[in-house]
């Protein structure tokens, strides 16, 4: 009797099929996404090696590809970009008549990398350091637009449509078409 | 004397005549108001124009600048069998010194590369190991150790080919830029 009336009593509290489920894992709703960074990251870095010599630079940003993967860093893109030129003119002494001239360009490899974990960087420029050729400059900055559009030609017509399209925004300009 | 003075009061009560003052600028045609409901249509016109355009012109708009040093370079491809070399042929003894130093190269390269592999493994395991430590003494510091480095961009450049060379008076010169520019 006492025991028919315990059992009642418990129907009576769990007066719901959910919650005679008990607790369920929010795991059965949703899946439970691990986050296995370990520290902060940055972002995207992009690693311009630029230098007068074409060789040792094109087997640097090999070599910083490959080191890149060594760390388990993501290698988004490794590319050229059009290279700096420039005219070298030495004059004769007391006047601007030209002695000798030679054209230098100076070239330029990027090689972007994604997801670098903050601590790591310095142990990539470090090896950087103890690997870079003669005469090559290495600069680690984090990417941004701007580096992309260098890459490409500038599309003067796409631009100025886009600028009139903005001026179409223009209190002033709306006024003068008899739009407001 | 008398018409005199009436002769010069009447000089300076001569009216002086102003035009009426002009709102807008005497050059710019005024505006005749627009039905508000026309307006907007046009403006919504010339917004779908100009956003097709653009959107068409994107399309193709994505052109990277030439790579001299990787392009083709047409006067000697054009002659490029006239400085073909013959192969030259080497006798066995040769072949065979040449094939162990092939190797004994590879084989210090891999070495090299090696070492730089353990390095790296060290490294990243010596620096994990001592952030953990950190993080047991104090997260504080911790979380200032993990976070981005600050003073982006790093500059470095390589070795110099020489050291400097003493007493070196520089030649009278200019850098005259020119990088292909487009605007």
């Amino acid at each position: 009797m006492l025991r028919r009336a315990s059992v009642l009593k418990e129907a009576v509290r769990c007066a719901s099929l959910r919650e005679k489920a008990g607790s369920i894992p929010a795991s059965v709703y949703e899946p439970i996404f691990h986050d296995p960074r370990e520290f902060p990251e940055h972002e995207q870095l992009n690693i311009r090696l630029q230098g007068y010599d074409y060789v040792p630079l094109e087997n640097f940003q090999g070599l910083v590809h490959r080191l890149s993967r060594r760390f388990g860093f993501n290698v988004v893109d490794s590319y050229a970009v059009a290279a700096q030129t420039e005219r070298v003119v030495s004059y004769k002494p007391n006047s601007t008549l030209i002695d000798q001239e030679i054209g230098l360009s100076l070239y330029d490899r990027v090689v972007r990398i994604s997801n670098v974990p903050a601590p790591r960087l310095q142990l990539l420029v470090n090896i950087l350091r103890a690997h870079t050729p003669v005469g090559v400059k290495v600069t680690v900055k984090s990417h941004e637009k701007a580096d992309e559009d260098y890459r490409y030609i500038p599309d003067v017509l796409l631009k100025q449509k886009q600028e009139e399209l903005k001026m179409l925004d223009d209190p002033v300009i709306r006024k003068n078409l008899g739009w407001e | 004397m008398l018409s005199v003075i009436r002769g010069l009061n009447s000089l300076s009560i001569r009216p002086l005549h102003v035009s009426a003052a002009v709102n807008s600028s005497v050059f710019m045609k005024k505006q005749k108001k627009m039905d508000p409901e026309v307006a907007k249509q046009r403006e919504t016109r010339r917004r779908k124009r100009l956003e097709k355009e653009i959107r068409s012109m994107q399309k193709h708009s994505k052109k990277p600048k030439p790579i001299d040093e990787m392009a083709l370079d047409v006067r000697s491809s054009k002659n490029i069998n006239e400085r073909r070399r013959e192969a030259v042929i080497y006798t066995e003894e040769e072949q065979d010194e040449y094939a162990v130093a092939l190797k004994d190269y590879t084989r210090s390269r891999n070495a090299l590369q090696r070492l730089d592999d353990q390095w790296i493994r060290d490294a990243m395991r010596m620096q994990s190991k001592a952030l953990a430590e950190l993080k047991k003494i104090d997260p504080v510091l911790w979380e200032k150790a993990v976070q981005p480095d600050a003073n982006l961009p790093l500059v470095s450049n390589g070795p110099a080919l020489s050291p400097p060379v003493k007493g070196y008076v520089a030649p009278d010169g200019d850098y005259i830029d020119t990088t292909r520019s487009w605007t």
